[in-house]
C-alpha cells in the first residue's frame, strides 16, 4: 500500500511559488459567521481552522487556489482574488 | 505589445482560451493571451478524460498530435457500501480500437502543448500576468488591465475558468452559488507503465476509466474517479459544496479523499506507487438553466467561465466543451471583425454557432436531469441496496434461496419499487 500521507506532505508535493500579499482574507467582524465552519471542513488545503473561542482563522501556506471557500462564503464574508501572476501553486501534472 | 489594439484579447490560457486562440491566430487575426500561471496548465486541475471524437473535424490541426496519455478502452463503475462493492467492466472492440475516442490527460502537458500550437500560429502568449479587471467604456468591454497596464481590444473573450469573475464583471452572470458547485480533490501517483497495463488488463496505449458511487463520498452527492496515465493514476473524489455543508459530518474533505484511497478497492491499485502531486479545483454541476449569458458588447464568454461543465456526480464532462467553446468564439470573432461590428448583436453569431454544435445541443438535452435526481436515493440508497443483494447471492452460510426469491425479497424490502422505475427513467436520459 502506498504509504498515508498527511495533509501537511500531501501539500508539500506540490510546487507553490512566493509573491504578493496573501490574496484571500476573511472580513472583518465575520471570524465566527457560521459559514466559515464549513470551509473548515471542505477547504482541500485544510486552511481554515476553528480554535477554542469559535472564532476561525485562515493559515496562508498552501493555499490550492481551488474557490471552495470563495463558493462557499461569497463575497460579504471573504475578500478573495486570485494571487499575483507567477505566483501560488504551479501545478505539474494537474 | 503597448499601443497595438488586438482583434482579441483572451483571458485564460486553459482549454477554451488556447482553442480560441489558436483558431483566431490561424485565420490571420492578431491575438494575445493573458495567462497567470507560470506556464499554460499550471493552475488548471482535470479528472480527467476529453473526448477527442466530436472535436477533430474541428480541431484535428490542433489536436492531431497532442500529449494524451492513454486512449480509454475500459469503461469501469464501482457500486460502493460501507461493508462492499459491486464493480462493472465494460470493453468492446471499438473502445479498443486505436486512436480512440476519449483520452486521459494530465493538464500540465496538454495545456502547455496547446500554448506551443497557439504561438506558432502566431497567437501572443504572456503567462505569469494576471488580469486584474476588465476595462469597459460607454457599456463596451474594450480592453483589460493587468499589472498596472491597459491593455486594449476589439473583443475580449474570457475564459478564466470555473470561478467566472470576468463574466460577473462584465454583468454577464450573478455569483456562483454554493448547490451548483463541487469542489474535486485529486492526487496522482507514479506507477510503473507495466504495473498499470497488468492491474487493470490494458496494453500500453491503453487505459481505464473507473468511477466510484456511493460510500466514496458517505452516499452524498458527488462520486470517486480513477483515471490510468502512461505512467501515473490520477484518482479522487468530488463532492458536491451543499451536500457537505449539512451538519453532522465528521470528516473533512481530505480525510474523506485518504478514506477513499485506503478502501480494499483502491489501496491494491496504487500500492508500490508514490504520490506526486495533490491538487483541487472547484466544479460547476452544470445546466443549461445556470449558463452565463455567452456575449455582450465588445465581449465573448466561452468554457467553465459560461458555465459550460455538466457534472452529474459520477461523471465530469467539461474539457470538450471548454475545447468547442473556445473555437466557436474565436469563428465568431472572425466573422465580426468581417463586419467591422463589436457589438452585442454583432457577437450573437456566437451563439447561433453553439446552438448549432453539440456544446448546446448536449446542454439542453441535459437541461437539469442531474438537478432532478435524488440525491439521498442515488448515492446512499441504492449503493447499500446493490452490496445487499450481491452480498445474499453470494454468501454460504445455510440452506440457499435460490436467486429470484433473493432478489425479490429485497424488493420488497425496499420501500422505493414505484420510484425504482422512475429513477431508471431519468438515470437513461443521464
Ligand atoms: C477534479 C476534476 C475532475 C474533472 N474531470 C473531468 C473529466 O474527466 N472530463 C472533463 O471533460 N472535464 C472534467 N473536469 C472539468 C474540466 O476540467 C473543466 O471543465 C475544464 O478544465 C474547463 O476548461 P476552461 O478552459 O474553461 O478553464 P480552465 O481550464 O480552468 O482554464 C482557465 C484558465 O484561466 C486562467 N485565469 C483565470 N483567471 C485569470 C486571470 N485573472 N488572469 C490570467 N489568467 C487567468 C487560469 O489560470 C487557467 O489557466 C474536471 C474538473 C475537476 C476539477
Ligand atoms: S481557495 Fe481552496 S485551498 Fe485556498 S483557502 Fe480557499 S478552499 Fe482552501
Amino acid at each position: 500500500m502506498t504509504e498515508t500521507l498527511n495533509l501537511k506532505a500531501k501539500l508539500g508535493l506540490d510546487v507553490f511559488k512566493e509573491g504578493g500579499p496573501f490574496h484571500i482574507q476573511i472580513n472583518a467582524g465575520k471570524q465566527d459567521d457560521p459559514r466559515l465552519l464549513t470551509c473548515v471542513r471542505l477547504c482541500p488545503a485544510g486552511l481554515y481552522s476553528l480554535d477554542e473561542q469559535g472564532v476561525i482563522s485562515l493559515s496562508q501556506d498552501g493555499c490550492l487556489e481551488c474557490g471552495t471557500c470563495k463558493i462557499i462564503c461569497g463575497d460579504e464574508l471573504l475578500t478573495w482574488a486570485y494571487p499575483e501572476g507567477a505566483s501560488g501553486v504551479q501545478y505539474r501534472f494537474g | 505589445m503597448d499601443d497595438e489594439i488586438f482583434d482579441a484579447l483572451v483571458i485564460g490560457g486553459g482549454l477554451a482560451g488556447l482553442a480560441a486562440a489558436w483558431t483566431l491566430a490561424d485565420q490571420g487575426k492578431s491575438v494575445l493571451v493573458i495567462e497567470k500561471g507560470d506556464y499554460c496548465g499550471a493552475k488548471n486541475v482535470t479528472g480527467g478524460r476529453l473526448y477527442v471524437s466530436p472535436l477533430l473535424p474541428h480541431l484535428g490541426g490542433l489536436l492531431d498530435n497532442a500529449p494524451f496519455e492513454r486512449s480509454i478502452s475500459r469503461e469501469e463503475l464501482c457500486v460502493m457500501s460501507a461493508e462492499g462493492s459491486l464493480t462493472l467492466s465494460y470493453t468492446d472492440s471499438s473502445l479498443a480500437a486505436l486512436p480512440g475516442q476519449s483520452y486521459s490527460v494530465c493538464r500540465a502537458k496538454l495545456d502547455r502543448y496547446l500554448a506551443r500550437q497557439a504561438e506558432k500560429s502566431g497567437a501572443i502568449l504572456a503567462t505569469k500576468m494576471r488580469v486584474d479587471e476588465l476595462i469597459i467604456e460607454d457599456g463596451a468591454v474594450v480592453g483589460v488591465r493587468s499589472g498596472g497596464e491597459a491593455l486594449l481590444a476589439r473583443t475580449v473573450i474570457c475564459c478564466d475558468g470555473v470561478l467566472s469573475l470576468f463574466p460577473q464583471q462584465a454583468g454577464l452572470r450573478g455569483p456562483l452559488e454554493p448547490r451548483h458547485c463541487a469542489v474535486g480533490i485529486k492526487e496522482v501517483v507514479e506507477l510503473d507503465a507495466q504495473l498499470i497495463n497488468q492491474r487493470f488488463g490494458v496494453s500500453d496505449d491503453q487505459g481505464a476509466a473507473r468511477l466510484f458511487l456511493g460510500d466514496a463520498t458517505q452516499g452524498r452527492f458527488g462520486g470517486g474517479f480513477l483515471y490510468t496515465n502512461k505512467e501515473s493514476i490520477g484518482l479522487g473524489l468530488v463532492l458536491g459544496i451543499e451536500a457537505f455543508s449539512a451538519e453532522g459530518l465528521d470528516l473533512t474533505a481530505p480525510e474523506l479523499l485518504e478514506r477513499f484511497m485506503q478502501r480494499p478497492e483502491i489501496a491494491p491499485l496504487i500500492a508500490g506507487g508514490q504520490s506526486v502531486e495533490y491538487s483541487a479545483h472547484v466544479i460547476m454541476e452544470g445546466s443549461f438553466d445556470q449558463l452565463s449569458r455567452l456575449y455582450g458588447n465588445g465581449v465573448l464568454v466561452a468554457g467553465e467561465a459560461a458555465g459550460f461543465s455538466l457534472n452529474a456526480g459520477v461523471t465530469v464532462r467539461g474539457m470538450e466543451y471548454a475545447l468547442m467553446s473556445g473555437h466557436l468564439a474565436a469563428r465568431a470573432v472572425v466573422e465580426t471583425c468581417k463586419r467591422d461590428d463589436f457589438s452585442a448583436q454583432s457577437l450573437s453569431v456566437y451563439q447561433k454557432l453553439l446552438e448549432d454544435s453539440f456544446v448546446l445541443k448536449d446542454f439542453r438535452s441535459h437541461r437539469s436531469v442531474a438537478a432532478s435526481l435524488d440525491h439521498e436515493r442515488f448515492f446512499g440508497f441504492y449503493p447499500g441496496f446493490v452490496t445487499g443483494l450481491m452480498h445474499d447471492l453470494y454468501r454460504v452460510d445455510g440452506p440457499k434461496q435460490p436467486i429470484y426469491p433473493t432478489v425479490r425479497k429485497h424488493l420488497k424490502a425496499s420501500v422505493i419499487k414505484d420510484a425504482l422505475f422512475k429513477d431508471l427513467g431519468k438515470v437513461r436520459k443521464l
